[in-house]
């Protein structure tokens, strides 16, 4: 392309058409002399425009590009500097000073224009972003809310073998299992969702952790059981995840993981396709953990299962106190999905204090003799290959 | 240097004999094969942050290679969609490609990166586009055929069927009909361009081949 830095000052960066070039195009180093416009290729061949039958157009890809055109057409020099125009008017007076001056008005109106357009649509952008994010999350909650609590249960269904299988096989006992299962029920007859059925795996993992599935299955790990102090802590634990299932967080992770797309499934009434995807999202969001927001409610509707099941809620505490965090460096908490044990603690300490005074009693349940027959278990389930 | 555009028009590649001193620039990625007396640089395309904004707004690769040779060879490029390649000869005039067009051109031809603006992005041709000028030949690529049209008034393109145009071409989005046949009728957003100039079609759409897979996996 012509190097404007190389062109005298009367010289402008241009192009022209015309069948007379071949490819019917060309750059072109324009000059405005005192009968018309000149437009000089590479090679020395020069095609003129007078300003005498000058047709001018402004338009382009910019919209400031000038065009000059004979009357047939035949010829259309063009050019996009912005020094060219004013040029023009200078070189040109008399004769095409009123096209000049129509033309200077009409850019100056669209530059304005092109500017507003711009910020407008930027500050659109901004609104349906920050809007979209306020909408998606409260529209998330009403969406969840439409949608049966089977299909909780039938995602929770398919998706416990690939969770499964992030940790390891089940650990099968029967007194164990029953133990447990007493201890859930005891505190989900409290529950918003009293009817949901609960199912309690204990799984062989050395890690500090236990998980809810959406519709009812809770992973206990073995390392999580051999940690607890006391009954009251695994039933703070326990309370904890099944606030997870019974405020429906994975499908509410769900619906903002898919957003737009299940709420309008939703609202049409499609919800099959919802079991396939909530499989594979559900998965990751047990697996990841959930948003802070999301822990944070848990802990305080475990605490108030807790205190309704008779249980002292101060055991959540103690057990996260006791709990070493996750590889998470307290300065970088906030960036975690996961609230730092501390900030934790302090809001249950919050809740508790909120509640009316109870007597609480104690879990019934031997932790010695469960971890004993747990143990025992292990060593008689065939090893996996 | 000699190319020459073979297997037109669904399956174009270029063969390109190099000689001593004969440099070619090619689109990161274009090569299909080479003589082994053919040598390869990469090179950032224009510099690192240049080179960035081409690969996240025009689709264009981050680097870009320079094939040269000692004695001669030859060089086989391609594109990754099915379709024609179309050689153009620069006169110092200036076009702009759409994201993923560009494949090849001779050394003497400047690359830069263009605002698109937002009539190209709603129409479906990107916020940014990749500007060839300069003197020599550029070598682009279509899904489907190309074809040329000269430009004199208003014409309407529609969405993902222009793959280059020349900036003397003024582009706006707009609707093919009115809200209901636009958008009944399948046509959706459409790109209305007033010349005077050139623009270069592609006959096939990636939209809408991928519209038709999707609504045909359930």
């Amino acid at each position: 392309m012509f190097d404007s830095d190389l062109l005298n000052d009367d010289e402008f960066p241009g192009g022209v058409f015309s069948k007379e070039l071949e490819g019917g195009r060309a750059g072109a180093t324009i000059r405005l002399g005192d009968r018309g416009v000149s437009a000089r290729i590479e090679d020395g061949f020069e095609l003129f425009v007078a300003y005498s039958e000058c047709q001018l157009e402004i338009g382009g890809n910019s919209g400031r590009m000038i065009f000059c055109r004979t009357p047939d057409r035949s010829v259309t020099i063009f050019c996009e500097d912005r020094r060219f125009l004013p040029a023009l008017r200078q070189a040109a007076t008399g004769e095409l000073t009123e096209a000049v001056e129509a033309m200077l008005a009409k850019h100056s109106q669209r530059r304005w224009s092109a500017r507003l357009t711009t910020w407008g649509v930027l500050v659109l952008c901004l609104v349906l972003l920050v809007g979209g994010y306020f909408v998606l999350m409260s529209g998330a909650r009403a969406a969840v809310a439409a949608v049966p609590f089977a299909v909780d249960q039938k995602i929770g269904e398919a998706a416990l073998p690939s969770v499964l299988g992030q940790f390891g096989s089940e650990i099968k006992d029967a007194e164990t299992s029953r133990e447990l299962q007493a201890l859930i029920d005891s505190l989900n007859q409290h529950s918003p969702l009293k009817d949901v059925k609960f199912k309690v795996l204990v799984v062989e993992s050395g890690d500090i952790n236990a998980m809810a599935l959406p519709g009812g299955t809770i992973l206990i790990l073995r390392g999580l059981l051999d940690t607890v102090k006391t009954p009251g802590e695994l039933a703070g634990v326990l309370a904890h995840e099944i606030s997870h299932v019974t405020m429906r967080h994975h499908l509410q992770q769900l619906v903002r993981t898919v957003g737009v797309v299940v709420a309008i499934e939703v609202m049409l009434g499609d919800v099959g396709g919802l079991v396939a995807l909530g499989s594979q999202i559900a998965t990751q969001a047990t697996l990841n953990g959930y948003s802070q927001s999301q822990e944070l409610e848990a802990d305080r509707e475990g605490v108030k299962l807790m205190h309704a099941a008779g249980y002292d809620p101060h055991e959540m505490v103690t057990m996260f106190e006791n709990l070493p965090d996750a590889n998470v460096p307290e300065v970088l908490s906030w960036l975690s999905t996961h609230p730092d044990s501390g900030l934790r603690a302090a809001t249950i300490r919050q809740l508790i204090a909120e509640l009316p005074r109870r007597e609480y009693n104690p879990p019934a349940l031997d932790l010695e003799a469960l971890r004993e027959r747990l143990g025992k278990a292990r060593h008689n389930q065939p090893v996996a290959e | 240097m000699e190319a020459e555009i073979r297997n037109r028009p669904a399956f174009a590649n270029i063969r390109v004999t190099l000689k001593q001193g004969d440099r070619l620039i090619a689109e990161s990625g274009a090569m299909a094969s080479m003589s082994s007396t053919v040598e390869m640089s990469t090179r950032f395309n224009g510099g690192f942050f240049s080179g960035v904004l081409r690969r996240v707004f025009g689709g264009e690769s981050l680097f870009i290679n320079e094939f040269t040779t000692r004695s001669s060879g030859e060089i086989v490029l391609t594109q990754p969609t099915p379709g024609d390649i179309e050689c153009i000869e620069l006169k110092g005039n200036t076009l702009y490609l759409q994201p993923g067009a560009f494949i090849a051109c001779d050394p003497t031809v400047s690359l830069g990166m263009g605002w698109a603006g937002f009539a190209s992005f709603i129409g479906g041709e990107g916020l940014f586009r990749l500007k060839v000028s300069g003197q020599g030949r550029v070598w682009f690529g279509a899904y489907g055929g190309i074809f040329a049209r000269e430009i004199e008034g208003e014409y309407v393109v529609d969405s993902g069927h222009l793959i280059a145009y020349e900036p003397s071409i003024h582009l706006r989005a707009g609707m093919a009909g009115g809200i209901f046949s636009s958008f009944f009728g399948g046509e959706g957003l459409v790109t209305r361009v007033t010349g005077p100039g050139r623009i270069y079609m592609q006959s096939r759409s990636i939209e809408g081949l991928a519209a038709w897979t999707n609504a045909h996996l359930w």
